[in-house]
């Protein structure tokens, strides 16, 4: 295709895309009366952001959603690593009876959706008194059967050769685990850890079953509730809380865009 | 041994949760309440008459039937869009890919604002140029389609790189050697070369829209709470009201039953067709 | 002017990467139903010269010319060339048939014609003519049998064919192959040279055949093109480009063990290498060449210490160290001399031929002073 009329269509189609993204920052920074005049200018007559922001600083705990994201989402990540890993590599590279058979059965668990084992965990929580505890936020998904099949395909592809090296040199499994395997688990854990915190950070469905006091709420249960409680039709405050909670991820992103598109990628191919 | 913590996690979050679902949904169980029973299938038969998820059913499947194919189309054409000019590759991925790794319940309040019927800029711009603009999210005409239109944006970017990601993969010479052999056309290169090239990719994008599509939640619990009249319910959101709000919890696992069952049935449709078709280099 | 229809002429072809030079003013004639060979190390523009010629890159300036057309202009697919790329570049979709068929499809039958379903119905006779010459083709190439297959079940050498087949069966005016020996067995590429060259003669059509392997380049063609960083150093027959090189470079590209080059004493008066009287007169020669077939044992002539003895059956390799000037030589003998040779020895190889070469590379035509000496 020539280059103009390219470069057209897809600015075209880009400001589309960035449409909410647009408005979600200009009426931020709009007055309430200039955001009910349904206007189509973006550009704020009167500055407002200290008002919308502080509103949303003062009255609903933003950095402690943020904090809870951001616990939260490591808390699910290392755990998940530290499940997975081990178990990829087990299953790529130690020989042991039944390994085929644990690894499909194993590979079942990328059929179920997430919401599938929802009610009986929340049942089992209720039960257990962990409800609207970090605990509760976590656990469910410390296992990530894709994380293993990440690890283990690449593991596969890791040569026999590094660690039959390292058993040489002396070293014993643990220490071919820690010293070998880790550090060249690197790329791939990456791209993991993209996936995860991304799928995790925008969370509702679980976060809104198990949490219902506020010190707990996610940043997604934080805006939601914002929206639903106290904002009323105060688009100003509320937009600017929906800018502070996306911006670190879009602002991640923006960073690392390869990291970030790698990371999502492979999650196609969970499905 | 190594294995052993993710098995303990896997047995305790996944597989065993999975197993009480199947069972919870032959009982009458209800959170709060004192014992249960079994009820064999008269869940599932609830569930055929229950006129709320008759209509989460039917919009799930129109919802579905709109945002697959107009995303992977989006997601087709975006990826073409980039991948047959030299400059801005970079800074158009990034752009269209934003929405993948958006908080989708604060982008669904901008959206909100966005087709606000009074104050916001498209009912403001539809205006402008003499036409009322409908109540995008408030009536039930429209509500599916605008949750639609918003379902579309937020995978389109996602599929597009999945699409890219095929495309990058068709050896470059095919391309030269299809010019060779006389396809002259943009149009005769793409059915020559890239179309058939990218069967396993779009077949792959397909299954994940899809499977994406049927567990739309966010959109719906931001917006519209099912409404206006069950205009915009969906088997994840009557999935959560039964369970979560009503904690009718054996019917809310019949009807988890039912979208697993489905979900497993796309996936099966999808390895078939697959297998059917990897005789190539 | 011109070169008879089948012919093909490339004047002062120029193309440009950024501010890389891949070709640098190019000029190249080839006669209608030549076997032209253009080798020459990688990066040196060969690839991208062939690519020009099929329209599938423009230059920047120049002309290509196919017979009395002017090319230049036009897009591949309008140029009526075929070509053998190095990968083979098989659909790998369709079947051997169908990437045969594809180049007679894509021009004998229009874009209504070529509509999955309907297109068949509306050209039964053409696509029946499009089959009898597919089959034509994979039977003169010896893969009339595979033709249901797909590229992933063939072997390497079968697919090469069904390049060869996609190539041959339009008939084409210009025909372009890209290393296609490169992705094969050692063995099956002696044998394929062979049948390369036969279809070559069957075909008829001018071919222009890029490689980096000079040995390929000398067996199979009529005349050997020369290319090193963008130009064209000589084109000649091959006997010619060994014998007669008209450029330093292209003396040590073509032939192996590569000729041994030494410094000369002074560029004016007698040529001297090493003290060494080479009988011959060459004004500005500063560089003095002799093939290692060349260099024969003697009482006198160039002094060297024998470092190295290769024993390769029909041939005897010598790597030895000239040493007035500590210059690296290799000379050729017969197996028998091992016998009288060894390891550590010193003696005198004098050259039978020498070749003479100025500052800049070229070839200085040089004059023996005492026909008795030479």
């Amino acid at each position: 295709m020539k280059a103009a009329p390219r470069l057209i269509l897809l600015s075209l189609l880009a400001v589309l895309v960035l449409l909410p993204y647009i408005w979600m920052v200009s009426v931020s920074l709009k007055p309430r009366s200039e955001v009910f005049s349904a206007t189509l200018s973006l550009i704020p007559q009167d500055w407002a952001a200290a008002q919308n922001y502080g509103r949303v600083l003062r009255e609903i705990p933003i950095g402690r959603y943020l904090l809870n994201g951001v616990f939260v989402c490591g808390a699910i990540l290392a755990f998940q690593l530290a499940f997975a890993i081990p178990a990829g590599y087990a299953l790529a590279k130690l020989r042991f009876p039944g390994r085929g058979a644990l690894f499909a059965f194993v590979m079942l668990g990328l059929l179920v959706p997430a919401h599938v084992p929802a009610i009986p965990l929340y049942i089992a929580a209720a039960n257990a008194g962990l409800l609207n505890s970090y605990t509760a936020l976590i656990a469910p998904f410390t296992i990530s059967v894709f994380g293993i099949f990440l690890f283990r395909q690449f593991f596969r592809a890791m040569p026999d050769e590094l660690l039959h090296a390292a058993r040489v040199d002396g070293m014993n499994e643990a220490s071919v685990v820690l010293r070998v395997v880790l550090p060249n688990a690197w790329p791939a854990a990456t791209a993991f850890a993209i996936f995860s915190v991304v799928a995790h950070w925008s969370d509702l469905f679980w976060p809104l079953i198990v949490v219902t006091e506020g010190d707990l709420y996610t940043p997604a249960l934080g805006v939601l509730w914002f929206r639903a409680e106290e904002a009323g039709d105060d688009y100003g405050a509320l937009m600017a809380a929906a800018v502070m909670v996306t911006a670190p991820l879009v602002i991640a992103f923006l960073l690392a865009q390869r990291r970030f598109i790698e990371g999502m990628t492979m999650s196609g191919l969970k499905g | 041994m190594l294995t052993g913590p993710a098995m303990l996690a896997y047995l305790a979050m996944l597989l065993v949760p999975t197993l009480a679902v199947v069972v919870l949904a032959f009982t009458d169980f209800e959170l709060g309440m004192p014992g249960f029973r079994w009820v064999g299938f008269d869940n599932f038969a609830d569930l055929l008459t229950d006129r709320t998820v008759a209509a989460s059913v039917r919009n799930t499947a129109l919802y579905v039937a709109i945002v697959t194919p107009a995303s992977i189309l989006a997601g087709l054409g975006l990826a073409l869009l980039i991948e047959s000019g030299l400059r801005g590759k970079i800074v158009f991925r990034a752009i269209f890919f934003l929405p993948v790794v958006s908080l989708m319940v604060a982008m669904a309040t901008a959206w909100q604002y966005l087709l606000h019927p009074t104050i916001g800029p498209v009912n403001a711009l539809l205006r402008m140029i003499g036409l009322a603009g409908p109540n995008w999210l408030g009536s039930s005409d429209w509500v599916l389609i605008s949750l639609g239109a918003i379902g579309v944006w937020e995978n389109a970017g996602f599929n597009m790189v999945l699409v890219l990601a095929g495309l990058t993969a068709i050896p470059r010479e095919l391309y030269a050697a299809a010019e060779v052999d006389g396809a002259r056309s943009a149009v005769a290169r793409f059915r020559l070369v890239t179309w058939p090239l990218l069967g396993p990719t779009m077949l792959l994008v397909t299954t994940i829209t899809t499977i994406r599509s049927i567990r739309t939640f966010d959109t719906v619990a931001t917006l519209t709470q099912g409404g206006p009249n069950k205009a915009s319910e969906m088997i994840v959101w009557t999935i959560y009201q039964e369970g979560f709000s009503f904690l009718r919890m054996g019917y809310a696992a019949a009807l988890t039953v039912v979208f697993l069952i489905v979900v497993l049935v796309v996936m099966l449709v999808q390895t078939r067709i697959i297998e059917k078709r990897t005789h190539y280099a | 002017m011109g070169v008879g229809l089948g012919g093909i002429i490339i004047e002062q072809a120029r193309k440009a990467y950024g501010t890389v030079a891949a070709l640098k003013g190019v000029s190249l004639t080839i006669a209608a139903g030549e076997f032209l060979a253009l080798v020459g190390p990688s990066g040196c523009g060969k690839t991208t010269l062939m690519r020009a010629i099929a329209g599938l890159e423009t230059l920047d300036a120049g002309r290509v010319i196919f017979g009395e057309d002017d090319v230049t202009a036009r897009r591949a697919a309008d140029r009526d060339v075929a070509m053998v790329f190095q990968n083979y570049a098989l659909y790998p979709h369709l079947t051997v048939f169908q990437n045969i068929a594809v180049p007679l499809v894509m021009r004998r039958l229009n874009a209504w014609q070529r509509l999955p379903v309907v297109g068949p119905l509306a050209s039964r006779q053409a696509r029946a003519a499009i089959a009898a010459d597919v089959r034509a083709a994979a039977e003169s190439l010896a893969i009339g049998h595979l033709l249901a297959r797909k590229p992933g079940q063939l072997s390497g050498g079968q697919r090469q064919r069904v390049a060869l087949g996609r190539a041959i069966v339009r008939h084409p005016r210009v025909f372009l192959m890209d290393e296609p020996l490169s992705n094969l067995d050692a063995s099956l590429r002696t044998e394929t040279r062979r049948e390369l060259v036969d279809l070559h003669r069957r075909v008829g059509a001018a071919t222009i055949y890029v490689t980096h392997d000079q040995s390929e380049a000398m067996t199979m063609a009529d005349r050997v093109a020369v290319m090193m960083d963008g130009e064209i150093l000589q084109v000649a027959t091959p006997e010619a480009i060994y014998a007669d090189p008209a450029d330093l470079r292209v003396a040590g590209f073509v032939g192996s063990p590569r000729i041994n080059v030494l410094a000369v004493d002074s560029a004016a008066g007698p040529v001297r290498v090493g003290g060494w009287d080479t009988g011959l007169v060459g004004p500005g020669a500063t560089h003095y060449a002799v093939r290692p077939e060349s260099l024969v044992p003697a009482d006198d002539g160039l002094p060297v210490r024998l470092e190295h003895i290769e024993f390769l059956g029909d041939s005897l390799l010598l790597h030895a160290r000239h040493e007035p000037t500590g210059a690296a030589l290799v000379a050729r003998l017969e197996p028998q001399a091992r016998k009288s040779l060894e390891r550590g020895q010193a003696l005198h190889l004098r050259p039978l031929h020498g070749l003479l070469f100025g500052a800049d590379g070229r070839r200085i035509r040089s004059v023996a002073r005492h026909p008795a000496l030479v």
